[in-house]
């Protein structure tokens, strides 16, 4: 090969063994060897040298990861394609001449008036917390009801299977400190833990967790689903310590709640086990968010 | 390419491409972590129309090298996010990464008494000491047969930067097995390599 140094030798009889010689390299490693035979066993010690190292570096692959890879690329073949589903009806001329469109565009034109009532008048809060509050309330109740309806997402997602285990995993992940204690209050409220895993809720760039929970039938109707999405909290959506704040409205039970510099979202099927994980946090009622 | 195809022969790598994962990470939740990344990277279909144009029509050579890339990217890319440096850098990276490999010979050792099956135990050791960028270059060239030229392609890095971690990474092994007093009695290696 045309890199090597002509003058350096090692490089000459490791590159030898390593099958890299040019035309030239061959001449010279010829004329080099008839000169000096006793470097023949050093070339054969590189051969030996690589051929030890492969079978040092050999690992088994776990039985179960190529399921686990199709998987995941599955439910984000799937997410993929509900995404761009949505995207095409909106872009349909039909999606706006039919009611939900109607509604659509009058949201869109109610929301372009509010941004410029609020440019103009000044009037009305300038963090943009109800945008920012929405953005991240759809985003979990998207995730919370993707997980319900398609394990393949949930198995490929949740990779972490014991509760104490994801403080550790949190701790990796952000740098925080995440307690799992009122969680594992929360299983004498009938829950059950079903796993846990890498996120992106809103901001991006800033890790978060899925946590998932399922009831055990023991304190209220069985398999009802509930998620905790776990996030430093960086006042995306602005919230006081020790309090808990409704994000969703009255037909979906999100909620939030800052603790220890870590903001949580919940999100459940059933407004019961929300109330007693409230109660077992000691947080006071909901509050909207504002 | 039917996209079913394409993901069977990217399947195939799967071994390689975990070990690679195991190697970066030394740890096998994050190992696998990665390889889904990869995979989910991979077979997104932007990702692979860059493959095909790449490759040409119905071309899949290389495919274990655009993985590996893939692989080494997202590794280092998550690093960097997590803020964290690599596991045991090694000092050698304090002078010119590309620098030239000093000429030193492989060493002159007694090949016909060396049992290389045995000293197995001793090379895991001694590969597990070494920096991650190290251990990557080994693992490209002694377990996956790869040339100086993919390797390189692979980390993004001067040919010559390849050939010098590989020879840091080869004498470091080497020399730990002649460190072996066990080896050193049992199989007669003896260091005779002044060159």
């Amino acid at each position: 090969m045309s890199e090597l140094n002509p003058n350096n030798l090692g490089e000459l009889l490791r590159a030898a063994a390593d099958g890299e010689l040019d035309a030239a390299g061959e001449d010279r490693l010829r004329e080099h060897l008839a000169a000096h035979p006793e470097d023949e066993p050093r070339v054969a010690f590189e051969r030996d040298l690589r051929d030890a190292c492969g079978r040092a570096m050999r690992v088994e692959t776990p039985a179960g990861l190529r399921d686990r890879v199709v998987a995941a690329v599955r439910a984000e073949e799937h997410l993929a394609g509900s995404l761009e589903t949505k995207a095409a009806q909106t872009r349909s001329p039909s999606f706006w001449s039919g009611p939900v469109g109607s509604l659509a565009s009058v949201a869109a034109v109610l929301a372009l008036a509010f941004v410029i009532l609020q440019l103009t008048t000044g009037i009305l809060s300038s963090t943009g917390a109800p945008a920012q509050a929405s953005q991240v309330s759809s985003f979990v109740d998207h995730e919370h009801h993707l997980c319900s309806v398609d394990a393949a997402h949930a198995a490929a997602k949740f990779g972490i299977h014991q509760l104490d285990k994801v403080p550790e995993a949190f701790a990796d992940l952000t740098g925080k400190t995440f307690s799992i204690e009122h969680l594992v209050a929360g299983r004498t409220c009938g829950l059950v833990f079903v796993g846990a895993g890498e996120c992106s809720v809103p901001p991006i760039h800033t890790p978060s967790l899925h946590l998932r929970f399922r009831s055990d039938g023991s304190v209220f109707p069985e398999n009802i689903a509930v998620s905790i999405f776990i996030q430093p909290y960086t006042g995306y959506v602005e919230m006081e310590e020790g309090r808990f704040y409704r994000l969703g409205d009255d037909s979906r039970q999100i909620y939030g709640w800052v603790r220890g510099g870590v903001v949580s979202y919940l999100v459940a099927d059933d407004p019961v086990p929300c109330e007693l994980l409230r109660e077992t946090m000691g947080l006071p009622e909901a509050v909207p968010i504002d | 390419m039917e996209r079913s195809e394409f993901e069977r022969l990217a399947l195939e790598h799967l071994d390689a491409v975990y070990r690679l994962s195991l190697h970066l990470t030394r740890n096998v939740e994050r190992a696998e972590d990665l390889v889904q990344d990869v995979y989910v990277r991979a077979l997104r279909p932007a990702a692979v129309e860059r493959f095909e144009d790449r490759a040409g029509e119905d071309g899949t050579g290389g495919m274990r090298s655009w993985l590996f890339t893939i692989c080494h990217n997202t590794f280092y890319t998550k690093l960097k996010r997590e803020g964290r440096a690599p596991t045991a850098v090694g000092e050698f990276f304090a002078e010119p990464a590309d620098g030239p490999a000093p000429d030193e010979s492989p060493p002159a050792w007694d090949r016909g008494a060396f049992d290389w099956e045995q000293v197995d135990q001793t090379l895991k050791a001694a590969i597990a000491e070494l920096s991650v960028e190290h251990r990557e270059v080994l693992l490209m060239w002694g377990v996956d047969g790869l040339k100086y030229r993919e390797i390189a392609e692979i980390l993004g890095v001067p040919i010559g930067t390849v050939m010098s971690r590989l020879h840091r990474a080869r004498k470091l092994v080497a020399d730990a097995l002649a460190a072996d007093e066990r080896a050193a009695e049992t199989f007669g290696l003896r260091n005779g390599g002044e060159s």
